[in-house]
């Protein structure tokens, strides 16, 4: 548990202070090392907010943090379940 | 005693858990204006003192790795820096007799030009690399007199992009090289009117006919008297099966040397 939130404090500080793809980068591996690690879709929309300016298409509104945490997020659940069964 | 799983409850949690999330994000695909504003408005307003700060990882490390660079190679460096500005100083004496020249012309054809421009000066905060989109964070908003659809210059005379998102302390920019992002523009001496389309990665477009005439270094300008620079033609590409030709250029400026942009008022 500790781990895990010292591992947020880092990955909001480099969201902030560090370029975009050390941020992505590191919410790509949390989700992989910790279960059920929202917060990486959390910081996507977060990052969407500040960075994206939204389109007029249709589904123009989600950034593509916000696109790619979430199926992230999903694939790597279902494969961890698959995993253990 | 043995707890067998409540397969049901867990199927109805699952469904109900979609169908919120699927809710969800219809409302934000229709809604998709006020949500965006709903939702980024409050994240803006919390983060925005932390993005202005500009002591980010990156330029900490660019800063103290340069006592690492040996002592010769910057020696060689400040060299040819030092004959860069010489042209360069010698170039704007010409540049400066040019523009007294184009405001003589100007005055002699009795064409009114708008000298009381106003402009906001503001600091850039966030830009790319460190943003993956074509896009800028400015540390000047609302509490500045920024508001939405302002023109962002490069010392106004080329133009950068337009504000599209305002904040009490930051604003939002979008690059004309946002993708997609349509400008017009006049290209070269001809005055062709084009529209100028954004790729992403700070660079634009124009499709024009095969037929017209262009040539690498062309400039390209927003129209009317007082046209903003937009950039200069960079590399022309002629397809045989297609009638037209693809102008490719990138913005006038190198974003990483810019600090400070002036909004136009």
């Amino acid at each position: 548990m500790i781990k895990r939130i010292i591992c947020d404090i880092l990955f909001f500080a480099v969201i902030f202070w560090g370029p975009w793809w050390a941020a992505s980068l590191m919410g790509f591996i949390f989700v992989i090392l910790f279960k059920n690690y929202w917060e990486a879709f959390a910081a996507a929309i977060f990052m969407d907010s500040i960075y994206y300016i939204p389109s007029n298409k249709l589904w123009g509104n989600f950034g593509i943090f916000t696109v790619v945490a979430l199926g992230e997020i999903i694939i790597t659940e279902k494969i961890r379940k698959q995993i253990r069964t | 005693m043995k707890f067998l799983p409540n397969k049901k409850l867990n199927n109805n949690k699952k469904k109900i858990t979609g169908g919120v999330i699927i809710a969800l994000l219809l409302i934000m695909a229709f809604f998709k204006e006020n949500v965006g504003h709903v939702v980024s408005t409050p994240i803006m307003a919390a983060s925005s003192y932390l993005l202005s700060s500009n002591e980010d990882v990156g330029n900490w490390f660019k800063r103290n790795a340069a006592y690492l660079e040996q002592k010769k190679s910057l020696e060689e460096e400040n060299g040819r820096l030092k004959a860069t500005l010489t042209e360069l100083e010698s170039r704007s004496l010409l540049c400066r007799s040019l523009e007294q020249e184009n405001n003589q012309l100007r005055e002699a054809a009795s064409h009114v030009t708008n000298k009381n421009k106003k402009f906001i000066t503001a600091a850039i905060v966030k830009r790319p690399p460190a943003i993956p989109y074509d896009t800028l964070i400015l540390d000047a908003g609302s509490e500045s007199g920024i508001t939405t659809g302002m023109t962002v210059t490069i010392y106004g005379e080329a133009l950068l992009g337009q504000i599209v998102e305002v904040f009490p302390g930051v604003s939002k920019v979008k690059l004309i090289s946002f993708p997609a992002n349509e400008t017009s523009v006049i290209l070269g001496n001809q005055n062709i009117s084009a529209s100028a389309v954004g790729r992403g990665g700070e660079n634009l477009e124009i499709d024009l006919p095969k037929d017209i005439q262009t040539n690498i270094g062309d400039l390209i300008t927003t129209p009317g008297l007082d046209g903003l620079v937009v950039g200069s033609v960079d590399k022309i590409e002629t397809n045989d099966s297609s009638p037209f030709q693809k102008i490719i250029f990138r913005l006038p400026i190198n974003i990483q040397q810019l600090g400070l942009v002036m909004i136009e008022k």
